[in-house]
């Protein structure tokens, strides 16, 4: 276009304003935070690293929002972000644990205000014995059991075969059945 | 003995939630994209250093204007809504309603120059040091520096606010350069001043056991302490920059930029009652500023799960619907004042708000709890 030409732009229809660009990170963030925080909260047990976690993901998401061809695709590939930050969290607690830097969670707080005292005890004991897991187990038993994925879901989020989900799965089930805690 | 896929268990494992809302999203995105820059930051200096070794090695200066030359002008197409308009270079610019118009005045590989010539519109602006990208409002000419900023047509000039990165106005007689949350009428000599005189309107809230006063605030202190404290606040190290400000509280200018610095500093180091004066000081000073709906949303969560004073919080948050009442806090805003003033005993109050609530967000996320706190069931 050459200097002097001029192009008038006047909006058409009533329809409500919507951001130019398709995958603008803000309104992903928007859009997403809270399914990032749900996920990143099931599968870590406490809220306090939460914040961190969030930003986290998106940080890492706007480095590769741009070259997403499919905005379909946005929902689970911010999923996958998730369960690797948080995967990489649970590691580094749990060498912080090891030396004492970090203190265990009270996981019954994750629980909400409508729980009762029982059901909170189950939470914090359903969460005591997954820190008896490896984190790959843990994650995948998480994603089945408190998240409710499917077993394709979840081998699309973790990035592997849907048959290594379910050995995980199943070595997941014989240690909380064989070394759960007692209530 | 634990069974972990007893229907007890299930039972119990629906109860986990996550207390997330709309400003917990919005603090956090704000935080995601001050360490988005600061990355960026440290990647342009990276660059410039390579950049500099690869020319004290003996790559040519010279090549590079040869392949601005060669650079062709960024093509321009009105996007699909017919909302605004998308430039190749990956800049925006996007109308904010319908009577809104810009015209593209000139499109070539130096220069994109644009007139807004009805109503307020968005840019989003790609930097790109090898051409300018301006906005005309009649005599007032906003030049950007690489940003992303909204420029609103006045009867007597143009208000402009910037989200990010600088622009500079000029207008015949002047000219300023406004960063990163700053905002202005201009020509200046009309502008009216922004910040609303103290105790002004039904919604005054008084600093309620203010830790630093206005002076300690203002009170300057030394260049490298500031710059100290900036950088580690900025870094998200909120404990080291807490206490290079509580042993010298002149760290902080009088800018909404700085002062939010500080209560984020405060709030997220522990220190809840402290971080208040700050965000005061933004609803009372910056009430123009994008920066003042979250600070008095802030301010009421602090006031109210914090410090134990609803009273006060369902001011702060009535004060975040008087500041942007269409914002994006808006509905959680008048849910948490209904919450706070039930708290406070305020029971009309409270059910008269959680009416308007009703009525307004029939769908709305907190329906539920608001009936509770109009006492509806």
């Amino acid at each position: 276009m050459r200097s002097g030409i001029h192009l008038r732009l006047i909006p058409g229809g009533q329809a409500p304003i919507a951001p130019v660009e398709p995958l603008d990170f803000d309104r992903v963030f928007r859009e997403h935070a809270a399914y990032v925080a749900a996920i990143g909260l099931k599968i870590m047990g406490r809220d306090d690293d939460l914040d961190d976690l969030v930003q986290e993901v998106f940080i890492e998401a706007h480095r590769g929002l741009g070259r997403l061809r499919e905005p379909g695709a946005l929902k689970s590939w911010l999923a996958r972000i998730t369960v690797r930050r948080t995967i990489r969290k649970l590691r580094r607690t749990r060498v912080l644990m090891l030396f004492g830097l970090d203190a265990p969670s009270d996981y019954a707080e994750i629980a909400d205000v409508s729980a009762t005292s029982d059901e909170r005890a189950q939470v914090a004991l359903a969460y005591r014995s997954l820190e008896r897991l490896p984190v790959a187990e843990r994650v995948v038993w998480v994603l089945r059991h408190v998240e409710g994925e499917s077993l394709d879901d979840i081998a699309q989020i973790c990035a592997c075969s849907k048959s290594t989900v379910q050995r995980w799965l199943r070595l997941a089930q014989k240690t909380l059945e064989q070394r759960a805690p007692h209530v | 003995m634990f069974e972990p896929t007893s229907e007890k268990v299930e039972e119990a494992l629906r109860h986990i939630q996550v207390q997330w809302d709309v400003a917990r999203t919005e603090d956090n995105l704000r935080l995601a994209r001050q360490r988005i820059r600061r990355r960026g930051r440290t990647r342009v200096a990276v660059a410039a250093l390579l950049l500099g070794v690869a020319i004290a090695t003996g790559v040519s200066y010279r090549l590079l204007p040869g392949v601005r030359e060669a650079g062709k002008a960024p093509s321009v197409v009105q996007d699909s809504l017919g909302h605004g308009l998308r430039f190749s270079d990956g800049s925006l610019a996007h109308l904010l309603d319908d009577r809104s118009q810009v015209e593209v005045a000139v499109v070539t590989a130096r220069a994109i120059d644009l007139r807004l010539t009805v109503g307020r519109s968005e840019f989003d602006v790609v930097p790109d040091p090898g051409r300018t990208f301006t906005v005309h409002v009649d005599g007032i000419v906003v030049r950007v520096l690489g940003t992303r900023f909204r420029v609103e047509r006045e009867d007597r000039g143009a208000y402009v606010s910037v989200y990010r990165g600088k622009v500079e106005v000029r207008w015949p007689g002047g000219a300023r350069v406004l960063a990163e949350g700053q905002t202005g009428h201009f020509p200046e000599e009309i502008a009216e001043p922004q910040a609303s005189p103290e105790g002004e309107g039904p919604h005054k809230i008084e600093p309620a056991a203010p830790v630093l006063s206005a002076a300690e605030i203002s009170r300057p202190a030394a260049p490298a302490s500031r710059a100290r404290f900036r950088a580690l606040a900025t870094r998200g190290r909120y404990a080291e920059a807490y206490r290079v400000l509580a042993g010298a509280p002149g760290v902080v200018d009088s800018g909404a930029e700085d002062l939010m610095l500080a209560a984020d500093a405060a709030r997220l180091s522990g220190h809840p009652a402290e971080a208040t004066p700050y965000l005061e000081r933004i609803v009372r000073k910056y009430r123009g500023d994008v920066r003042a709906p979250l600070a008095a949303f802030t301010l009421g969560r602090i006031l109210l799960y914090q410090l134990g004073r609803p009273g006060e919080a369902a001011d702060a948050f009535a004060l975040v619907r008087k500041i942007l009442p269409e914002g994006p806090l808006s509905s959680d805003a008048l849910a948490r004042e209904a919450e706070a003033a039930d708290r406070a005993g305020q029971r009309e109050r409270a059910r008269g708000l959680a009416e308007a609530y009703v009525a307004k967000y029939p769908s709305g996320r907190r329906l539920e709890s608001v009936r509770r706190y109009g006492q509806f069931e």
